[in-house]
């Protein structure tokens, strides 16, 4: 009977524990599923739920096959599930189920990969943000630590990021700030040293892009933690002992990313982007992070094991996007990459030309990147790296952007066809989920609730702005491969380093 | 900083030893004089810095003699660029740069102003609200948090279910379209019956194809269980090819029920399927048969297309039980069986039987599936007659005995004939009774009057009955 009690009472604390508004929330997209399944004819029905199978079969397996038999790990894997899914479509085409028009599938998909999205990835994160509560509390012996900050004409910014770094937490003894000057024409150099401190020391260098910059002073820094630091970032006063945190107790992570917040919320723009930050990083990143594959530690605030990041030899000059770069290179040596509550804070673009310069750089950077990484894909040996999180990042680069456009043009057809209700129907379906996954968001975060706002725009107008910029950089990218790089990338290093209109 | 002298594992103090000799940096001046800024040792020396095309960043000397340790590849002087010379102490590892100014003094250290920066807050930030909202206690705000949630949910599921109302209602409300009254001569109504699975798909789309181009409607008759072995449904295509029709061309294709297995179960009238059944087992099989349409269709109609065109009593009672509102059977028999020129209203239903044949079964030559077509001339001199005398004319047609073109072309033909004669109309079976049941078409002296266009008389009778 005591047992009984027991059991009663550790079932008790365990549901007490569960933060129940979150799931609620996230158990409340059932209604604008519910309403999509209602317009939805059978045979799309049949054809997204068998989908929905094949997939979760495969996450399933790979999960299983990763942890626990890594001798199968040739067996249903990417190659097999690409087969396996082209047969899927000719077969739900043969059997009569979806008609054979291009429109039909690429919706047909899009709704598949929204149902995926949500009941898979949403569903993960949501499990991770109720389990993973104890994970990454500081607390000391803290490690030695190296803090580079690269900059390139950063004045008046760099001391505010040196400020920030100087007033947080962590103990003096095991912490040491190394500014990388990479041959600034202002008074960057000046301004770094002008800090009346032992622990900040200034490096400088003839001008050779990011990745020279923070290869020169890795050679200064004698912390096992490594942290990159942006000039123009803030980082908050708790981020540096909650980024060095998870690497106590977990010898194979590699790198521990950090939470990218914007402060300058004064436009529709910004608030934009910190809603696009918030989405992306608290339901998608959260995943990765619950397999220990986050795929990029951000350049504003990120930190490595250092025998992590001399193994891969640090930063290659390839791609324009370093950050990502490394980090796939961490991964593929074997570590694990995660995520931490360090929070750091940034400065948007806050125009659209200043927003397209950055993007067109990363975007840019994005694809060079996955291309020098694709042996990723081909290789099982990588595990749930090949099986889940590049795949998925594949997806996300080349067909999204593609399908929002042709799904932008499907409404539009509807729409001028007179269809307006089905226009509706969608429109209210995709505001919701978004919405949804936007609110799960903030709540996860402590985020600001009036960003809420600005989820329909992720439906229509800011995604599409996006999407098409991905597509353009997919062109030069594939365009321009004889190019070379480095020169591309310094020219760019140089644009994307501009300080912003202050 | 605890002195440990872990610098890149490729690199080794041995190494830099060969390259500088001991004290070379004090002749560099500068700031340090030499001197280790983290110990204070004077056993200092110098390291060049270069930078292979890799983008590797080490010392000289651990790249110069071999190939580079990250790519690989020969390390001659043309590969290799030089980065910086810096000071290394020999005791404690430390590197550091060559200082040419002394710290501090180089700037006026800069006012330095910190933005105001979001903080997060559990359950989400709400300090925009205006502060006598704002309850006071953390637990007060965690309340309004949890409010603020709910309200969102609640908010969603009302967005959920007005829109789900709003789509089921979709036609209804649907921009209000202007509806004029038309005089005509007369209607005509096409019934295309015996459709069914897997038998000759490419005529069944082929006769379609002509309705499709010529834009008539156009009454199907489809057999919900043919022969009695395999149901319509088990056939996807089939389903999903008349689903395709109802979508892509609403209102211009009725989905009919055409009798149960289409087979002659008794002798009624030299061979029936319902007729002379028992009232339990017509009623068994027509509930059956329009389970099947449901599954089917996405709007099976209420109109009843009994097979060999015969029906009894029972058959009508039947079907004013289920609530059908149109059976179509054969001319000559409904006239015979009710006494009365069609179509007409008795028992609870209402009679729009078949006028015209396209098919002449009676010269069909025995043992053969060959049935020969009318010709051109018989089948519009029976619509002429139609016009003449003001009848609904209904003209049946069996897809599959359209096997070539110049079967299709003779249909196509009698279409374009009827629509050269002035003053006639289109429609369904299910619209033309709906037209009648609104009072949206009505028989004249001289004719019909309808109010057109007559779709939207069954798409928001279809919508209400949904
Ligand atoms: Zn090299
Ligand atoms: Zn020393
Ligand atoms: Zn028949």
């Amino acid at each position: 009977m005591s047992r009984v009690a027991a059991v009663g009472a550790r079932l008790w604390t365990r549901l007490r524990s569960v933060r129940w508004l979150s799931v609620a929330l996230f158990l409340s997209a059932v209604f604008p599923f519910w309403l999509l399944v209602g317009v939805m004819d059978d045979g799309s029905l049949y054809a997204v739920a068998g989908f929905g199978l094949l997939m979760a079969c495969y996450v399933g397996w790979s999960y299983y096959v990763v942890t626990y038999r890594p001798w199968y790990r040739g067996v249903f894997g990417v190659g097999t599930l690409a087969l396996v899914l082209c047969g899927y479509a000719v077969g739900i085409v043969v059997i009569g189920w979806v008609a054979p028009s291009p429109i039909q599938f690429v919706h047909l998909i899009a709704i598949a990969l929204i149902f995926i999205y949500y009941w898979f990835i949403a569903l993960i994160a949501i499990y991770h943000d109720q389990v993973s509560d104890s994970r990454a509390t500081p607390s000391p012996p803290y490690p030695s630590l190296s803090v580079l900050v690269p900059a390139y004409n950063e004045a008046g910014y760099v001391s505010r990021a040196i400020t920030s770094l100087l007033e947080a937490e962590y103990p003096t003894e095991q912490i040491e700030i190394i500014v990388i000057d990479d041959g600034s024409t202002d008074e960057t150099a000046a301004e770094a040293r002008s800090f009346d401190s032992d622990l900040v020391r200034v490096v400088t260098k003839a001008n050779g892009g990011k990745y020279s910059a923070l290869n020169y002073g890795l050679l200064f820094a004698e912390g096992e933690i490594i942290a990159t630091v942006d000039a123009d970032s803030i980082v908050a006063p708790d981020a540096l002992t909650r980024i060095v945190a998870p690497f106590a107790d977990d010898p194979d992570l590699g790198a521990v990313a950090s939470n990218v917040t914007i402060w300058n919320r004064d436009s529709l723009l910004t608030r934009c982007q910190q809603l696009e930050y918030t989405i992306g990083v608290n339901i998608y990143r959260r995943m990765l992070d619950h397999f220990g594959i986050v795929l990029i530690v951000p350049g504003c605030l990120g930190a490595y094991r250092r025998d992590a990041l001399e193994g891969v030899f640090a930063y290659d000059p390839e791609t324009l996007t370093e950050d990502f770069d490394v980090t796939m290179k961490v991964l593929r040596s074997g570590y694990r990459v995660t995520v931490s509550d360090a929070r750091v804070y940034t400065e948007a673009p806050d125009t659209w030309a200043s927003l397209y310069n950055q993007r067109l750089r990363w975007y840019r950077g994005n694809y060079m990147t996955l291309f020098k990484h694709r042996r990723v894909l081909v290789d099982p040996s990588y595990g749930l790296l090949h099986r889940l999180a590049v795949p998925f990042r594949l997806v996300e680069m080349f067909f999204l952007p593609i399908a929002t456009w042709i799904i932008l043009g499907f409404i539009v057809w509807l729409a001028l066809t007179g269809q307006v209700v089905q226009v509706l129907a969608l429109f209210v379906f995709f505001t919701s989920i978004i919405v949804l996954i936007a609110a799960l968001g903030i709540l996860i975060e402590g985020e600001d609730w009036r960003l809420l706002v600005y989820a329909p725009l992720f439906v229509v107008g800011y995604k599409h702005f996006h999407d098409a910029l991905n597509l353009k950089c997919l062109l030069d990218v594939l365009s321009n491969r004889k190019l070379d790089w480095t020169q591309a990338q310094r020219i760019e290093q140089r644009r994307a380093d501009d300080p912003p209109p202050k | 900083m605890a002195t440990h002298p872990t610098g890149p594992s490729y690199l080794s103090v041995g190494e830099s030893l060969q390259y500088s000799e001991y004290g070379t940096v004090e002749s560099m001046g500068g700031h340090s004089k030499g001197e280790c800024q983290q110990c204070g040792s004077s056993s200092v020396t110098t390291e060049r810095i270069v930078e292979h095309r890799c983008g590797h960043v080490s010392t000289a000397t651990a790249v110069e003699d071999g190939p580079c340790p990250k790519c690989g590849q020969s390390t001659r002087t043309d590969t290799l660029a030089a980065v910086n010379t810096v000071c290394r102490c020999r005791d404690c590892g430390r590197r550091f740069e060559v200082e040419s100014e002394p710290a501090g003094t180089a700037l006026e250290r800069r006012e330095i102003t910190f933005p105001e920066l979001p903080t997060p807050t559990p359950g989400g930030e709400l300090s925009w609200l205006p502060d006598r909202y704002l309850p006071t206690s953390d637990h007060g705000q965690r309340l309004l948090a949890s409010v603020l949630v709910v309200v969102i949910l609640l908010s969603g599921v009302a967005v959920a279910i007005s829109v789900s109302t709003v789509l089921e209602s979709e036609q209804t409300d649907a921009a209000p379209i202007d509806r004029t009254w038309e005089e005509y001569d007369t209607i005509v109504i096409f019934r295309n019956d015996d459709i069914q699975p897997w038998y000759n798909p490419e005529a069944m789309r082929a006769v379609d194809q002509v309705f499709i181009e010529e834009e008539v409607p156009v009454t199907l008759g489809i057999i919900p269980m043919v022969g009695g072995e395999q149901p319509i449904t088990a056939d996807e295509t089939t389903c999903s090819y008349l689903r395709s029709l109802e979508t892509e061309y609403p209102g211009q294709f009725e989905m009919a029920l055409h009798g149960y297995t289409h087979e002659a179960q008794t002798d009624f009238y030299n061979g029936s399927e319902f007729g002379g059944m028992p009232a339990t087992t017509q009623a068994e099989w027509l509930a059956a048969g329009e389970e099947l349409m449901h599954d089917c269709v996405d709007r099976p109609s209420k109109t009843f297309i009994p097979p060999m065109n015969t029906y009894d009593e029972s058959t009508v009672d039947v079907l004013a039980e289920a609530e059908y509102s149109v059976v179509s059977g054969g001319d000559w028999f409904t006239s015979m069986q009710y006494n009365a020129t069609p179509p007409f209203e008795a028992d609870g239903i209402r009679h729009v039987p078949e006028t015209q044949a396209f098919e002449n079964w009676t010269a069909a030559e025995d043992g053969t599936d060959e049935v020969p077509l009318y010709d051109l001339e018989t089948l519009t001199d029976s619509f002429d007659r139609s016009v003449e005398t003001n009848a609904v004319h209904v003209q049946m047609i069996h897809y599959q005995y359209f096997t070539s073109d110049q079967r299709l072309e003779r249909l196509r033909s009698l279409i374009q004939h009827m629509k050269a004669t002035d003053d006639v109309t289109f429609m369904t079976l299910e619209q033309f009774d709906a037209g009648l049941e609104a009072d949206e078409i009505e028989e004249t002296d001289d004719g019909w009057r309808v109010l057109e266009p007559i779709e939207a008389t069954t798409a928001n009778r279809g919508s209400v009955a949904s």
